[in-house]
């Protein structure tokens, strides 16, 4: 009898830290979990298409358009900024050694400054490092740079840690948990409204993309935009579509966001740039 | 020889345990940084207290943080501790803001005539406190006299934008309600008070709705579909 009680207290201490502390990585099981069972036949590497994996129509379209990509001339002028020298002289090469192919990197935790720090930020402090004004985050000469590196990357995996020794960092991907989560706008729509529970249904003509998959792909050229844009610019829109204020392109809010959810995405390989409707 | 298996149980349970509370510790953050978060909180609430500008929503955020931490919840203690001590400064802000310091603005009115007495009502610290104090902040923006005058078009600007402010210090602005006062703003100006007054009020509704969904949204997490 002793021993059964023993055993019973020890499982339901087990059980309750692993209740209590609810990690990253089961966050990322469930995540992957929910839509590999919504979408069955989608092989676990489509998903990076988005809603090219689930929509047959749509993705021979999209097959034809990317006979001759609309991104190609982002990829050019991206290789010439690499190439050409800043007014100091030195190039990029120099901020990353490893580069061009370096988005498989980020983004990441810097534990030193307690923040995210995503790609189009570390392209920014290398511009300003070397004395160059930084590119707007949006859209513009940053979709070229980072067409670039992404053409460059691509095939690397998404790999996002979440260091367990700084719980900061755990702090930053549970605030972009709950930016994904809650509800907001005039709307009253998260992130997951459409993205999670309705991802395969109808919004009037338009099939809702899964969530898993969103991060691999970036910078976009989207037909609606007749334009490039950065993963920012898609969040702002999202924000926009549901009547809330979006937060500022690159700010906490969308650096945690973007850190949330490329870990939820670890484990598929990275494509980008790409086109989108 | 027969493996005594209460051995083997014993071993097995202390290995797990060895491994898993280490393991599930690692991912939260200390109650010493919930605490601290919480101190911080109580802080800035104390403060908004003393310049009469207590904020209901920051109490019972601190409240719910503080119930946390005998369940070891620290993260989210800490996340609310966070959002509360937010509002309470938010809220001082706000008071801080609203101080009796007449503008050109006001002593042009002053300066104009009968109106100047509706005006100084209308930035009358008991007037402008109220926004910033409790939950109901454009109360005060929807009594008074009927709409039309500049006094009122003013009053319920400022209403307006207070509840705003409340919203995005929440983080839950909603996309019109900025461009909603600058048309308000700009009727005033054209001295269409009481299209002012309305789209004021629209706006007004939008940042305490705002405000409402992003309390209500605090413990937002996956959907019971994904779980």
């Amino acid at each position: 009898m002793k021993k059964t009680l023993v055993l019973v207290t020890a499982l339901g201490l087990i059980s309750t830290s692993a209740l209590v502390c609810a990690t990253p990585k089961e966050d990322q099981e469930r995540f992957q979990h929910y839509f590999e069972t919504r979408f069955p036949k989608v092989a676990k590497n489509d998903f990076v298409n988005g809603v090219y994996a689930i929509d047959a129509v749509a993705r021979e379209n999209w097959e034809a358009i990317e006979e001759f990509p609309p991104y190609d001339p982002a990829i050019s002028n991206g290789e010439t900024m690499w190439e050409t020298p800043f007014a100091d002289g030195k190039t990029y090469k120099d901020c990353f050694p490893d580069g061009p192919a370096i988005a498989g990197k980020y983004p990441y935790w810097d534990k030193q400054r307690s923040m995210v720090v995503t790609l189009p930020l570390a392209v920014n402090a290398c511009r300003t490092t070397h004395g160059e004004k930084p590119l707007k985050y949006a859209k513009g000469p940053i979709t070229d740079i980072l067409a670039y590196i992404a053409f460059k990357s691509r095939g690397q995996i998404t790999n996002v840690v979440i260091p367990a020794d700084d719980p900061k960092a755990l702090a930053a991907y549970e605030k972009g948990k709950h930016i994904y989560f809650a509800r907001r706008g005039q709307l009253n729509f998260s992130c997951a409204s459409c993205h999670a529970g309705n991802s395969g249904n109808r919004l009037r003509t338009e099939i809702l993309s899964p969530a898993f998959g969103q991060t691999t792909h970036w910078p976009v050229y989207r037909s609606k935009w007749g334009d490039m844009g950065t993963l920012d610019r898609r969040f702002a829109g999202c924000f926009k579509q549901v009547r809330a204020k979006p937060y500022k392109a690159q700010g906490e809010e969308y650096r945690d966001l973007e850190y949330f959810l490329t870990y939820m995405n670890n484990g598929l390989p990275l494509n980008g740039p790409a086109s989108r409707k | 020889m027969k493996p005594n298996i209460a051995n083997l149980s014993k071993v097995f349970l202390i290995a797990a345990l060895t491994v898993a509370v280490p393991a599930g510790s690692a991912w939260a953050t200390w109650r010493y940084q919930a605490e601290r978060a919480l101190a911080a909180a109580k802080a800035a609430e104390a403060k908004a207290t003393a310049a009469g500008a207590a904020s209901a929503e920051s109490a019972q955020l601190i409240k719910e943080a503080q119930g946390l931490l005998p369940s070891r919840q620290y993260t989210k203690a800490r996340q609310l501790a966070r959002k509360a001590k937010a509002l309470s400064e938010t809220a001082l802000q706000n008071a801080k803001a609203q101080q009796p310091a007449p503008s050109p603005k006001a002593k042009a009115k002053a300066a104009a005539g009968p109106a100047a007495e509706q005006a100084k009502a209308a930035e009358s610290p008991a007037a402008a406190k109220a926004p910033a104090a409790t939950a109901a902040p454009s109360q005060a923006a929807t009594q008074g006299p009927a709409a039309g005058s500049s006094a009122d078009a003013d009053k319920a600007i400022a209403a307006a934008e207070l509840a705003r402010k409340r919203a995005a210090s929440a983080g839950g602005e909603w996309r019109d309600t900025g461009s909603i006062i600058k048309k308000a703003k700009a009727a005033a100006d054209s001295g269409h008070y009481a299209d002012a007054v309305r789209l004021a009020e629209q706006a007004r509704r939008q940042g305490d709705l705002g405000f409402e969904q992003a309390m209500h949204q605090q413990k937002a997490d996956f959907p019971a579909y994904m779980k």
